[in-house]
């Protein structure tokens, strides 16, 4: 049983805002969030969510066009379609839209909702997808029954998010609520181009024989490095912005007299700063994080200066801007924000 | 002060009690391990006391709170461990150690008294302190103080005779040492002046030349303030050294990083399919920035405010120093030339007359002390007089009482410890613990309530426990105790006959488990007042 990469995208353009929305939704809302490992995008749909085993996929088609008729909608929901009817296991189809006019709903106060809430226009919905299927393929039959029972599974979404929404969805960090929308519009920019970067590889016809070959091609985003990102990025804006030591890093200044604790978190925001400009550094540097971020987390008891020792002997600490102290600081930074 | 509430939070369960009220409150239970015990010494440990939990209860992982009123004003204790926080009307505050806690306590909630511990005067503990009021279910000992050994039953005394008697004489050991110590070195200068004028007598001309018409005490003053001024415009001079190094450091920082954010901009790649120059990576290259151009913009901003704050402290700081340095300028210019010169040498030159009123001087300081050390000898005998009468007042008292729980008893107290080989029989150690609270509460007027777990213990009679709920109903203060009853008296509703009493029951616990998951919401709240989510 083999899957053929089709309908990709083949006009390359930039990807487009609601194409990030959809894969914001999948992974902060929609109801099978926690089990999403990795995210492939442009592969078997715009994005298709897949756990670590890779034993399942949750489908997701975006449509961000402003008015759809029924049929339309209908019409949008081939690749879904397709998918369910190919060998592998699709368990999960959303639709996600922008807007769809109130008329052609019998609850349009929903915005996450079944193909019932159609009502009468269901029937114009299954056409839709009847008709593009067999457009497309004309030697093939297909009864009844098929296209309601894959409509019974499809979920209907009408996005409801603002952008600073979204992401603050995607991890806890102590006082997110509190930062700029402006950051979090430059961490939707930041996701929404890398989406692209990754769109834009060609698998078009490419066969693969189970899911997990699909990796291969590194049309995949980690859920995790997501996570990161936005902990890095929440991070970078505490740099400089005040003088205080953070509750975790107490410890570390306590025997300091004030003018050298001042000092201190000079010399760490400095390295800190550093890091996040230099280029050439960013692997090992984010390597780091990434550390320290699973250490944290599985780890809640220790103190950021045990982590950082750890760290030391698995040989995470090889960015010279994350020496002592400047790393253990930032340790202390990200376990204020993650810890209860 | 009265106790309003208390709850422990251990894990996912809580209990909170909300039921105390003022006067004679009885947490009462129809049998063991019901949980009265753990939510009194709960109470008292959330308020800064020893932990005497009983062995497997984990307390140093559960939350402990009381809340309470001290004239009007509502206080709330929150302890984990070692922390204790307190919230009252100036907000919250955080204490690591029971030292800051017991001052903080002290100097704005109810004063604690001092008592003389390794040489120095010092706050009494709340361990200490507690032990005047509330009397515990375990470890107790008639001869001895409650709990750990750092304190003596002689600390316990002091204490008490430091709260009941204001003639205190304890102070006066340090202050006689001090001023016996003044009188040795008094008594050396004075030696030293009449040698001085011995020489000015030999030598009346060297000592009229070198001071015409300025005063030895002006001397020393001008000298003390320059020397002053000196000094603190060299400490303001280091501090905006130290701000510029800093100014410096940020101002190269950013140069770097500016330089760095130039090279990113300058990429001249762009992408062979669809132009864009945003070229983050290649295929098999890491992916993720460590950081965008918000970020880098966001620094860069804090970096200049940081830069600016401090060029702000720095005009500061200079101000302060051409403030001092003006004071400086002043000093020098009214001072006369000739001092200016012997300031150089700082030689001590006296005119016979100075000599001579230092010389008077000095001898009525000496005099002053001898009066005071015969002062304070004297109120030291007053002060231990003050002490027997207050013992005795507390001991008369509380054989009154003693008297009227057991009319047949046959002990007559005598201290307020007994002696380490006198053991007492079934109820006359309650009988005693009893009289001793109320006795010291009647004397030293103390605000606080009487707290007793267990106060049937040894065997108490029904009618002597009449007597004691009567007795503590007369007192216009808040009592707290605890109670085990037998069935019988469970199943007649025992303490319904009190009417004024507030009896609250713990029978429906499930044996050592008052804890539950339902309390939790209540503990929530508590917690919100702390801001603790």
């Amino acid at each position: 049983m083999t899957y053929k990469f089709k309908y990709t995208e083949k006009n390359v353009a930039k990807a487009s805002e609601f194409e990030t929305r959809a894969l914001l939704f999948l992974i902060t809302s929609s109801t099978k969030k926690d089990l999403i490992h990795y995210l492939f995008i442009d592969c078997f749909n715009d994005i298709s969510g897949a756990g670590e085993k890779c034993e399942e996929i949750f489908d997701i088609q975006s449509k961000g066009l402003t008015s759809l008729t029924p049929g339309k909608v209908g019409k949008s929901l081939i690749t879904l379609f397709e998918n369910s009817l190919s060998g592998f296991n699709f368990s999960h189809f959303i639709l996600f839209l922008q807007h769809v006019d109130p008329k052609y709903l019998q609850d349009p106060s929903l915005k996450v909702f079944s193909a019932n809430n159609f009502g009468i226009q269901y029937k114009k919905v299954k056409e839709g997808l009847r008709n593009e299927y067999f457009r497309r393929h004309p030697d093939l039959k297909a009864d009844e029954k098929t296209f309601d029972c894959f409509l019974s599974n499809v979920q209907f979404v009408v996005d409801n998010n603002t952008k600073p929404e979204y992401i603050k969805l995607l991890t806890s960090f102590k006082n997110i609520n509190l930062k700029p929308d402006a950051l979090f519009e430059s961490i939707f920019k930041d996701i929404q181009i890398i989406q692209h970067a990754k769109k834009i590889i060609k698998v078009e016809d490419i066969e693969i024989l189970n899911v997990q070959d699909a990796l291969a091609f590194n049309k995949h985003l980690n859920i995790r490095d997501l996570q990161i990102l936005i902990i890095n990025r929440l991070i970078g804006i505490e740099i400089f912005n005040d003088n205080r030591v953070p509750m975790s890093f107490v410890n570390t200044v306590s025997s300091l007299e004030i003018d050298q604790r001042k000092d201190l978190i000079l010399e760490c925001n400095t390295n800190l700063s550093r890091a996040l400009f230099d280029k050439n550094t960013k692997e090992d540097f984010w390597s780091f994080l990434e550390s320290a971020i699973l250490e944290v987390r599985e780890n809640p008891e220790n103190t950021p200066e045990q982590i950082y020792a750890s760290l030391e002997d698995r040989n995470q600490v090889r960015t010279r801007y994350m020496k002592y102290p400047a790393g253990v600081y930032l340790i202390s930074l990200i376990k204020d924000g993650l810890d209860k | 002060m009265i106790i309003l509430e208390t709850g422990i939070r251990l894990g996912e369960e809580a209990f909170v009690e909300r039921r105390f009220k003022e006067g004679v409150n009885i947490l009462f239970s129809d049998d063991n391990n019901k949980g009265k015990t753990l939510i009194i010494q709960g109470m008292l440990y959330a308020l800064g006391n020893q932990p005497i939990f009983p062995t497997g209860f984990n307390y140093r992982e559960a939350t402990f709170y009381t809340k309470c009123r001290f004239n009007e004003v509502t206080w709330t204790f929150l302890r984990k461990d070692s922390i204790i926080q307190v919230h009252g009307p100036n907000g919250i505050n955080v204490f690591e150690s029971i030292s800051e806690y017991k001052r903080f306590f002290s100097e704005n909630i109810s004063p604690l008294p001092m008592i003389s511990m390794d040489n120095e005067r010092k706050l009494a503990d709340p361990e200490l302190f507690f032990q005047m009021f509330y009397l515990s279910q375990d470890k107790r000992n008639p001869s001895n103080l409650i709990g750990g050994s750092y304190y003596r039953k002689a600390d316990f005394l002091e204490m008490v005779y430091a709260l009941g008697n204001d003639t205190a004489p304890f102070d006066s050991k340090e202050s006689i040492q001090e001023l016996k110590d003044e009188l040795i070195s008094l008594k050396s200068e004075l030696e030293s002046v009449k040698r001085s004028i011995k020489f000015s007598k030999k030598h009346p001309d060297v000592a009229s030349i070198a001071l015409k018409g300025a005063d030895k005490e002006n001397f020393v003053i001008k000298r003390q303030e320059l020397s002053k001024v000196h000094a603190r415009i060299s400490s303001l001079t280091k501090d905006r050294l130290r701000e510029e190094n800093r100014i410096a450091k940020l101002e190269r920082l950013s140069n770097e990083l500016l330089s760095l954010n130039r090279d990113l901009a300058e990429g001249k790649v762009i992408c062979g399919d669809c132009g864009s120059k945003n070229i983050i990576y290649k295929v098999g290259e890491f992916l993720y920035d460590v950081s965008n151009s918000y970020v880098r913009a966001q620094i860069l901003e804090s970096i200049k405010n940081q830069i600016a704050l401090k060029k702000e402290i720095i005009h500061e700081k200079s101000r302060d120093i051409n403030d001092q340095q003006t004071i400086l300028q002043r000093l020098i210019e009214t001072t006369p030339r000739t001092l200016q010169q012997i300031m150089a040498f700082s030689q001590e030159i006296s005119s016979l007359r100075n000599l001579d009123e230092k010389h008077i001087s000095i001898t009525s300081r000496i005099n002053k002390i001898n009066q005071t050390l015969v002062q304070l000898k004297q109120n030291e005998n007053q002060g231990k007089q003050g002490n027997n009468l207050l013992e005795e007042e507390i001991l008369s008292l509380m054989n009154f009482y003693y008297k009227k729980i057991d009319p047949d008893g046959i002990q007559k107290f005598t201290a307020l410890f007994t002696k380490n080989d006198q053991t007492y029989s079934g109820s006359e150690e309650q009988e005693f613990y009893f009289s001793k609270l109320v006795a010291l509460s009647d004397v030293l007027k103390h605000e606080y309530p009487i707290i007793i777990d267990s106060f049937r213990d040894g065997e108490i009679s029904s009618g002597k426990e009449n007597v004691m709920i009567e007795i503590l109903l007369s007192k216009k203060k808040q009592s707290i105790l605890t109670a085990t009853l037998k069935q019988q008296e469970y199943a007649d509703e025992k303490y319904s006959k009190f009417p004024s009493v507030n009896s609250i029951n713990y029978s429906g616990h499930i044996n050592s488990h008052i804890l539950n998951d339902e309390d939790l919401k209540e503990f929530s709240s508590i917690y919100k007042i702390f801001g603790i989510s």
